[in-house]
């Protein structure tokens, strides 16, 4: 069974829809009959103005649906040159003398921090809550519930990928981006976009720690970072890792259960 | 200016039919199809002023619905995989029951999607799922054929690999199916 692409001998459904809704004339061909027997079959919930306006209200300002380019994706924001991660540059620096290596880390890290009050180094993760199907920024809330749905988004000038990983609190650690592999997640350098799709918080108790880390070689490298920390001090050494470059930590706290 | 009831109503029923089928053939059932109407309606009302100057509404349209169905594959996946972590007796609203050979390749697929970047999600949505030409696809993608062979090759190569390791319990039906129809 084979479906072969179509290489224009036959117009594809956009073209049959744009027939079918009178966008483009119509040409009589038996395509168009058969689309239009598949059009009028049922399952199209009826119109209901109610329902359509109070979803258009709920559409939040920074919509990620409409951050599109003419592209119909996110806009890429002109190229600027890749930041390579200060733990991977000092990976490199292992094969030389542990006590260089050392003397870097003291000397170095601190340079690269950007002074204080430079968080993250230049990048920053933020999230929208949505509840209920009421969608506000994450810092409105002070509580938050399993079942709440978490949108992230991020700026991140310079960086061409994250990995986006969760320690709750029961310690259990979860990559969200990228969904599945060693790879990081591909993002659009500079301004601020969205992350695709959303995270929906279980019922694990207790905070949970989000460290998006920016640059980094690879999942198993971001997690290592994330899991050193944790094993070091817990979740307050995740936070501290929002003061490195490259990196940025959201928490959020978890009603307590009754 | 503000769309009324009446524009939105018209537009429903000129577009409403299109769009609902198209995002019924990538969602698989109505339930998950309305939505995406729904939300592609809501930012026709959000978007009102913008959206009139379209020279095609219904590419437009397609443009929203297909990040909300792909956004949507994507948790889709994420929640099934945290199900199957937990139970493995777990059935229910998780990707449809495939009743064809098709339906089979195409559960595959659309687990695939959900693992690769946007862009390359977009490309395989509308040449598989949308029977789009590749230079149709280009355009609404926004970027060059040659780009798109690329970006494909990456995919089938991909999904290859992964067929290969067993990984990913990939059935090699739906390979088949993606070579023939996307090569």
């Amino acid at each position: 069974m084979s479906f072969p692409i179509n290489d224009g001998s036959r117009p594809s459904k956009l073209e049959l829809g744009r027939r079918h809704t009178g966008e483009v004339p119509k040409q009589g061909s038996p395509e168009e009959a058969a689309f239009a027997e598949q059009i009028a079959a049922p399952g199209l919930a009826p119109f209901d103005w109610e329902v359509l306006s109070k979803a258009a209200a709920r559409v939040p300002e920074q919509d990620p649906l409409m951050l599109l380019g003419r592209s119909g994706l996110p806009q890429r924001a002109a190229p600027e040159a890749p930041v390579q991660s200060w733990w991977r540059r000092l990976k490199l620096a292992w094969v030389v003398p542990v006590l260089v290596a050392c003397l870097a880390l003291v000397v170095v890290v601190p340079r690269l921090g950007g002074g204080p009050g430079v968080k993250g180094g230049g990048v920053d993760l933020d999230f929208m809550l949505q509840r209920d199907g009421q969608m506000m920024p994450g810092t409105d809330a002070e509580l938050f519930h399993p079942g709440d749905r978490l949108q992230f988004s991020y700026r991140a000038p310079g960086y061409e990928d994250l990995v986006l990983v969760g320690v709750d609190g029961t310690g259990e650690l979860s990559v969200y981006y990228p969904r599945a592999g060693e790879l990081p997640y591909p993002i659009v350098p500079g301004e601020r976009h969205f992350l695709d799709g959303s995270i929906v918080l279980d019922e694990a108790p207790g905070p949970e720690i989000f460290v998006a880390v920016f640059g980094s070689g690879g999942v198993s490298e971001a997690r290592e970072l994330v899991e050193d920390a944790f094993e070091r001090d817990g979740l307050p050494a995740l936070e501290q890792l929002a003061e490195l470059p490259g990196v940025d930590v959201v928490r959020i706290d978890k009603e307590e259960a009754p | 200016m503000q769309a009324t009831e009446a524009d939105i109503r018209d537009l429903y029923q000129r577009y409403g039919g299109v769009l609902f089928h198209r995002c019924r053939s990538i969602m698989k059932n109505d339930e998950d199809a309305n939505d995406a109407v729904q939300e592609t309606f809501a930012r026709v009302i959000r978007n009102w002023d913008s959206f009139r100057s379209e020279a095609s509404p219904l590419t437009w349209m397609y443009r929203i619905s297909t990040n909300h169905c792909l956004n949507q594959i994507r948790n889709r996946q994420g929640r099934q995989a945290k199900r199957d972590q937990h139970s493995d007796a777990i059935v229910g609203d998780g990707f449809s029951r495939p009743d064809t050979e098709r339906g089979d390749n195409e559960s595959d697929i659309r687990a695939l999607l959900a693992q690769v970047d946007d862009q390359t999600r977009a490309i395989v949505t509308h040449l598989y799922f949308d029977d789009l030409t590749r230079e149709e696809t280009a355009v609404l993608v926004g970027i060059s054929v040659p780009t798109l062979r690329k970006r494909l090759n990456h995919f089938l190569e991909r999904s290859r690999k992964q067929l290969d390791s067993g990984s990913s319990g990939l059935a090699a039906g739906a390979l088949i199916a993606l070579i023939l129809v996307l090569k």
